[in-house]
């Protein structure tokens, strides 16, 4: 940045592979292209030219980051101009804006730095052609899909019994095990533990991990079978030997998954008391 | 009451005389030991510590019936609230839900009638066990209306003991939730009947309990949207009756013109988005009523045309219309909490304070696992148990399942919505498998084997009793504490009784002037006016956002201004609870942070949490905190004097850091009350300088004097 | 409000007291501190003491340096009034420091102290806590055109010419402290130190009674110093010679740059007139400091709040509250009510209670923001007290209110009000009814009703037709 510029410059520090893994740092690269191009598209014509869109990466610019203290990343960083007519004096230190708080969408930088700059402009989004003609064709399909099966079905025919009752149970299912908490908060799937093993249960009461939804659905949905079986399938079979056996092994299978869901519970809480196998 | 059939169950075994007589006997005798398990085992808290209302909202609750009770009904309805934020008043008539005080006004006027006097207090701590019960009756009803009795009787005893509702309803807990779940199920037991029997008065009957629900809790918005919705999906799957009409339709008009009798209500039944679903439903089948009127008179292939174009241009129509009004405003946008369910990012981004409350996160399977346990287990076959049978009743606890799970995955709060349905679904599991393996004798849907039997029951036997076992633990253990008492343990494993709340509170009661202000964080508000009888600024009915951002800027804010603001605000003490000494976890300074957002949500010039982090990001306390952090309001009065107390030595155990080292200076509040664990402490705002000399010089003078 | 309640008690305890004593509302013990005897003895104010005296005070002499001047004896404040007329002293009796002369003022004792050329130690610390600065030691007030020459009779103490005995009219406006008995009398003959007023000095509380004239300046005339540019010189309005304090609580403190101002010698001195042909006449020195000490010993210019009345007034006035106590206020209103807001006023002088005579006396409610401000005008007057009041338009926002009377003027005591009093909305039976708009919603609930029974008795006897029909 040399000392006499006469033109703000926006600044976006960021990491792109290497040896710095940054998700957030990917996810916003896009959006600051889509901010960038609103401005070459949206801003006072007489201002079109006098605003420079930089990255800076880590591997790159180092020394940057360390004279300006960037800690994290991605982190866009607005330098007003320090010399000529638009110089503010004293208020052209370079100023940044917290991504994690405002979004990583470029209308949020599009409002940082409509205050900064002093003038507005908006965001302009191309139309993503891509993902409208995706949807579009999925639409289409299940229209005629709809369209050529529907009249062949009737309602009494349509076996609820089977999707519908499939359906219903893995929503509730994935709903009772923490799907929500995990889309809602933005959860890992997993993470390596300590020792660089996977881990699959988070060690705390309030917190999971993506991958505990599926294991205690799992459970959960495996339970169910055992119950239905004992109820709907076994009493059907013939053999009374085969019987017997499916029988204890059906409900040996719902005492260990009980006994499995009360150990992953004494992970995530080690003050808890009972056991039932394990 | 009896159901011809079973779920699953092709026919019942016949019964001999004898056991046929003693059934119903055994039947009430059984569900009699039910309600009291259900009412003892919330008793915990009150034989552990005493006769106390728990948390924060029953505090609110426990006022607002004392005052019923000591001015009736129509002063309470005109209530206006000079005591709580002041200076802005609530119109508390206008802004309650009336039910729960109501209730309990009037069984202590019944038991004053019969000359038993009970005092007011009493009857609140007792009221959530007392209608546990009634709630285990309540689906012992509708369980058996779905399946059949042996399912009521299990759905019954878990619903008795889940921790899911247990956690709402102890000894204590006089919230609107410890009543509200049994007027649902009972609701919806009646709406089961009414719709099988097509009676219009059970119709009536369940609007009038829908209308106890409305004056009882916000929480009536699901039984407004789940009738509909069942009624909806059984158009939709072409079981249209004229018994569905007519519950329907008396439930509708009844439920909606009593629900709009209750001023908090008001006109929402017909202006928000939340009862429209109930309205278009309402629309909806008096089409299809139409409909059918016009089949039975027209030849079948010209009614299907005209059918499907009524249909289609009706909902279009309806759709238009409600896109229309929503997008001039003229039905009222969703509010916010509402609006938090289904858009999950909305309130983090946009409603700090809905946020900022635990009860509103989305709830890890861990929790809603502590809170159901076996229950869990056996929901998905008790689902699918509904699925065999797929009637009315099966579809209708299909449709709850679904939603209800949906909601307690996003809100800690609704898995209390989701526990009784599980009970059903688990007593109806229960059923069916003690249909297979428990009757002695041999039907072709059973086994041969009475080994096998032996081994199955046995199993289910340890499962249940290991339930039960979980359940008082959990009870025991994670919901009986009141939060207003404290109880930790010993390393030698006795208990210790932290009672530092009621302390501060009785201290404020007794030396404070009658009319004097208190500002703390709106936590403690309810306790604190309900304790102490003295006015406060906010509370934790979280009407007016900016009254409780002003609270949090003076929070934040340095002593000169935060001292300028209090003095607008006409306050005389400062409240604020600090856990560093004895590890309270839930102490102000970790709440410091939503203090900050909220504040700077609405004064955005004046506060900017960056400037409470250290420079490298950091939410930290000790001496590398933030000037700002360490100039605020909040930090001083929580460390203020920590340090020298413990010799230097102060270590705040909450956060694992060093007390901040250099003493803090405190010129315009004086210490006047530390409770004994330094949770609560309490500071007097001086007055003026009586020369009109600024504080701060005040105290060097006086300091320079001595 | 507390300040006001104090007040109030005191006043109230001292009204009824019976004619030749004290004629002032806070009490009638004084104290008067004075130097060493070898500096001053109480005769030297023996005119200023007898006018203390002949107004009901009992008055108590103590040296400034002795150890039984103690101000406060167990916490109970021993004095009602104190004259310091001790400014050399470096020491104040039993350990009196700067903080325990504060303390006497909020303990709502008053206060007049006078201060020399070489004032220092606890009193200097004290005045600076009121916002007040004195001159550097040494200097003294000097006026070269407007002095009194030295009495060239007296040997020994002959005046070197320095012109500082200066004689000054320069009295601020306010006519509460001086009167036009001395406005209207000779000037006032002075001598001693000046002072400034600290920047974060509060003007509310603290304002100049007396200046010297523009060519008045401050000096050291002891080596015949010359005057450098270096000098922050301190002159003319800028330099008070007496200022006036009066605390939150109302105590007042008069603070005095000189000590001869109460002296026999001064009060005796003629000064020359206007008109240098005729003979001197008296200056204006004794009622002056009558003045100066009445007004700071509470016996004039202190207003007091009787009573405060509000209630509804129009179509809405409400009778119950009447019936069961008139003259309490109601706890409470009503959105948009109209009310009448009355004050009691009494001002204090001349012995006695009058009608409060004041102006822009403004009413206010404030809801965090104040949301009504309006002038109460005179209303009627009794021979004791004045009644000033306002018909009020109550906001349309309910909460809760504090009705206030705030006034503050200088010289006057502060009359402060406060009621909180909440503002409710509408109760549930207290809304119009029948009103215009409302009559196609009960002409549609009527009409429903009608045609449902109409509907009914139609069905109910067109019923057996139908099905005769059908039969047929």
């Amino acid at each position: 940045m040399s000392k006499d510029r006469t033109f703000p410059v926006m600044v976006l520090f960021t990491a792109y592979g290497g040896s710095f893994p940054c998700n957030p740092c990917e996810a916003f690269a896009p959006e600051y292209q889509v901010v960038a191009d609103s401005w070459r598209r949206l801003a006072p014509a007489a201002e079109k030219d006098r605003l420079f869109f930089m990255v800076a990466t880590v591997e790159n610019t180092r020394s940057a980051f360390e004279r300006l203290g960037v800690q994290s990343v991605p982190v866009p960083y607005h330098f007003p101009p320090n010399s000529g007519s638009q110089a503010k004096g004293n208020a052209n230190k370079p100023q940044s804006v917290d991504l994690n708080k405002v979004g990583l969408q470029a209308e949020s930088l599009v409002k940082f730095m409509n205050q900064k700059l002093g003038y507005t402009f908006k965001t302009y989004r191309p139309i993503n052609w891509r993902r409208l003609s995706i949807i579009g064709l999925v639409v289409s399909f299940v229209i005629t899909v709809a369209v050529i099966l529907l009249p062949r079905l009737s309602w009494r025919s349509f076996s609820f019994k089977g999707l519908g009752s499939s359906v219903v149970i893995v929503v509730t299912l994935m709903m009772c095990s923490g799907f929500m908490f995990v889309r809602i908060k933005g959860i890992p799937y997993m993470i390596a533990g300590r020792s660089g093993q996977p881990e699959f249960i988070a060690g705390q009461f309030q917190h999971q991990w993506g991958i505990e939804t599926q294991i205690v659905a799992s459970v959960y949905a495996l339970c169910g079978a055992c119950i239905v079986a004992l109820v709907h399938r076994i009493p059907k079979i013939d053999n009374q030997i085969r019987q017997s056996v499916t029988a204890v092994v059906v409900m040996a299978l719902f005492m260990a998954a009980y006994s499995a869901m009360m150990a992953f519970l004494r992970i995530k809480n080690p003050a808890y008391p009972y056991r039932l196998l394990f | 009451m009896a159901k011809p059939s079973s779920v699953a169950v092709a026919a019942a075994t016949p019964p001999t005389p004898a056991t046929r007589d003693m059934l119903p006997l055994l039947r009430v005798g059984i569900l009699v030991l039910i309600a009291i398990i259900g009412f003892s085992s919330r008793l915990f808290s009150v034989v552990r510590f005493e006769s106390i209302i728990h948390e924060f909202d029953p505090w609110f609750n426990y006022r607002s019936t004392q005052y019923m009770v000591k001015n009736g009904m129509y002063s309470f309805w005109n209530w206006f609230d000079e005591r709580s934020w002041y200076p802005l008043g609530r119109v508390v008539g206008g802004t309650v839900y009336p039910g729960l005080m109501v209730t309990a006004t009037v069984i202590h006027n019944i038991l004053h009638g019969l000359n038993y006097p009970m005092d007011i207090r009493n009857i609140c701590v007792m009221m959530a066990p007392l209608f546990s019960g009634l709630t285990a009756l309540a689906t012992y009803l509708f369980t058996s209306e779905v399946c059949n009795r042996t399912a009521g009787l299990f759905a019954a005893v878990f619903i008795a003991v889940a921790p899911g509702y247990i956690s709402r309803s102890v000894a204590g807990s006089y919230d609107y939730e410890g009543i509200a779940i049994f007027i649902l199920m009972l609701c919806f037991y009646l709406w089961l009947r009414a719709l099988r029997t097509g009676s219009p008065l059970m119709a009536v009957f369940t609007a009038v309990t829908y209308f106890y629900m409305v004056a009882t809790w916000g929480g009536y918005v699901f039984i407004i949207n789940l009738i509909p919705l069942h009624a909806f999906v059984l158009i939709l799957m072409g079981r249209f009756s004229n018994r569905l009409y007519v519950a329907y339709c008396t439930f509708y008009a009844v439920g909606t013109m009593a629900a709009m009798q209750i001023p908090f209500v008001g006109f929402q039944p017909t202006s928000s988005s939340e009862h429209m679903a109930a309205l278009g439903t309402f629309g909806m089948l008096q089409l299809v009523a139409f409909a059918h009127f016009v089949r039975s008179h027209l030849p079948n292939q010209q009614f299907k045309q005209l059918l499907r174009w009524l249909l289609v241009g009706g909902v279009a129509l309806l759709v238009g219309i409600f896109l229309l009004l929503s997008a001039t405003r003229f039905i009222a946008p969703w509010t916010g909490r509402f609006y938090s369910l289904w858009d999950t990012g909305y309130a983090k981004a946009n409603i700090p304070i809905i946020a900022s409350v635990s009860e509103h996160q989305p709830t890890a399977w861990a929790s809603l696992f502590f809170d159901l346990q076996l229950l869990m287990l056996l929901f998905p076959a008790g689902i699918y148990f509904c699925f065999t049978k797929f009637e009315e009743a099966q579809i209708f606890v299909i449709i709850y399942s679904l939603f209800a799970s949906y909601f307690a995955g996003v809100m800690v709060r609704l898995v209390l919505t989701l526990t009784p349905i599980v009970c059903v679904a688990a007593g109806i599991a229960m059923a069916n498998l003690l249909y297979s393996y428990g009757s002695p004798t041999a039907t072709p849907a059973k086994p041969r084997n009475s080994i096998i039997q032996l081994a199955v029951l046995g199993c289910l036997f340890i499962s249940v009793l290991m339930f039960m076992f979980h359940s008082t633990w959990a009870t025991s253990e994670a919901y009986s504490s009141p939060s207003v008492v404290l109880a930790s343990s010993r390393p030698d494993g006795s208990r210790i009784i932290i009672d530092d709340f009621r302390d501060a509170y009785y201290w404020l009661r007794k030396n404070t002037a009658p009319d004097a202000k208190l500002m703390s964080w709106w936590d403690y508000g309810y306790q604190l006016t309900g304790f102490t009888n003295r006015t406060v600024l906010v509370d934790n009915n979280t009407w007016n956002n900016t009254h409780i951002a002003t609270v949090g800027l003076a929070m934040g804010s340095d002593e000169d201004k935060a001292y300028e603001i209090l003095r607008k605000l006409d306050v005389d003490y400062v409240l604020v609870v600090f856990g560093g000494l004895v590890g309270y976890s839930g102490d102000d300074l970790n709440k410091f942070l939503w203090m900050v957002r909220i504040a700077a949500g609405v004064y955005p010039d004046e506060l900017n949490e960056k400037d409470f982090y250290t420079a490298g990001g950091e939410f930290r306390l000790d001496d590398q905190a933030s000037q700002k952090m360490k100039d605020s309001l909040m930090y001083k009065l929580s460390y203020y004097r920590f340090n020298e107390a413990l010799q230097g030595q102060g270590m705040d155990r909450v956060r694992q850091s060093k007390a901040p080292s250099k003493p803090i200076r405190l010129d315009m509040l004086e210490e006047v009350m530390t409770s004994s664990h330094w949770i609560v402490r309490i500071f007097k705002l001086k007055e003026p300088d009586n020369l009109g000399r600024n504080l701060h010089k005040v105290a060097t003078f006086n300091k320079k004097q001595k | 409000m507390r300040f006001f309640h104090l007040l109030l008690a005191a006043t109230l305890a001292y009204t009824s007291i019976p004619e030749g004593q004290a004629k002032s509302l806070t009490g009638d013990r004084a104290l008067l501190v004075l130097p060493k005897a070898t500096e001053a003895k109480p005769e030297d104010y023996g005119r200023f003491v007898e006018s203390l005296k002949s107004r009901g005070f009992s008055v108590t002499f103590q040296t400034a340096t002795s150890n039984k001047l103690n101000l406060f004896v167990y916490g109970e404040r021993q004095f009602d009034h104190l004259v310091l007329l001790a400014p050399k002293a470096k020491r104040l009796g039993n350990g009196i420091t700067a903080k325990s002369l504060v303390e006497f003022i909020d303990d709502g004792g008053n206060i007049v102290m006078a201060a020399g050329s070489d004032f220092g130690g606890a009193q200097r610390d004290f005045a600076k806590q009121l916002g007040i600065d004195f001159d550097l030691r040494g200097n003294v007030a000097v006026d070269h055109f407007h002095y009194l020459p030295a009495p060239e009779t007296e040997a020994g103490v002959r005046d070197p010419e320095n012109h500082t005995r200066i004689l000054t009219d320069q009295y601020t406006n306010s006519t509460y402290i001086v009167g036009d008995q001395v406005r209207q009398g000779g000037p006032i003959l002075y001598q001693g130190v000046g002072h400034r007023h600290m920047t974060n000095s509060q003007p509310t509380m603290l304002w100049s009674v007396l200046t010297g004239y523009p060519t008045t300046y401050s000096f050291d005339t002891s080596e015949g110093q010359v005057v450098t540019s270096k000098d922050s010189l301190l002159s003319g309005s800028k330099m008070h010679l007496v200022s006036a304090f009066q605390a939150r609580n109302n105590a007042r403190v008069m603070v005095v740059g000189s000590t001869s101002l109460f002296s026999d010698a001064f009060f005796a001195t003629p000064v020359p007139s206007s008109t240098v042909l005729t003979s001197p006449k008296p200056n204006g020195n004794d009622q002056f400091v009558r003045d100066l000490t009445e007004w700071t010993f509470q016996e004039k210019s202190v207003v007091r709040v009787n009573s405060v009345s509000y209630h509804v007034v129009g179509p809405n006035e409400s009778d119950e509250k009447k019936e069961s106590n008139p003259s309490a206020n109601p706890g409470s209103f009503r959105v948009s009510d109209r009310i009448k807001y009355s004050i009691n006023l009494s001002e204090y002088y001349a012995d006695q209670w009058h009608p409060a005579q004041v102006n822009q006396l403004q009413f206010e409610a404030v809801m965090l923001d104040p949301y009504v401000r309006q002038t109460l005008e005179a209303e009627s007057r009794t021979g004791t007290a004045a009644v000033y009041s306002q018909i009020i338009d109550l906001p349309d926002v309910y909460g809760v209110f504090t009705f206030k009377v705030d006034f503050l003027r200088r010289g006057l005591s502060h009359v402060k009000h406060t009621d909180v009093v909440p503002i409710l909305p509408f109760k549930h039976n207290e809304y119009d009814r029948y009103l215009v708009s409302a009559y196609p919603y009960y002409i549609s609930a009527g009409s429903l009703m009608v045609s449902f029974l109409v509907f009914c008795g139609i069905w109910i006897f067109n019923g057996d037709s139908t099905i005769k029909v059908k039969k047929s």
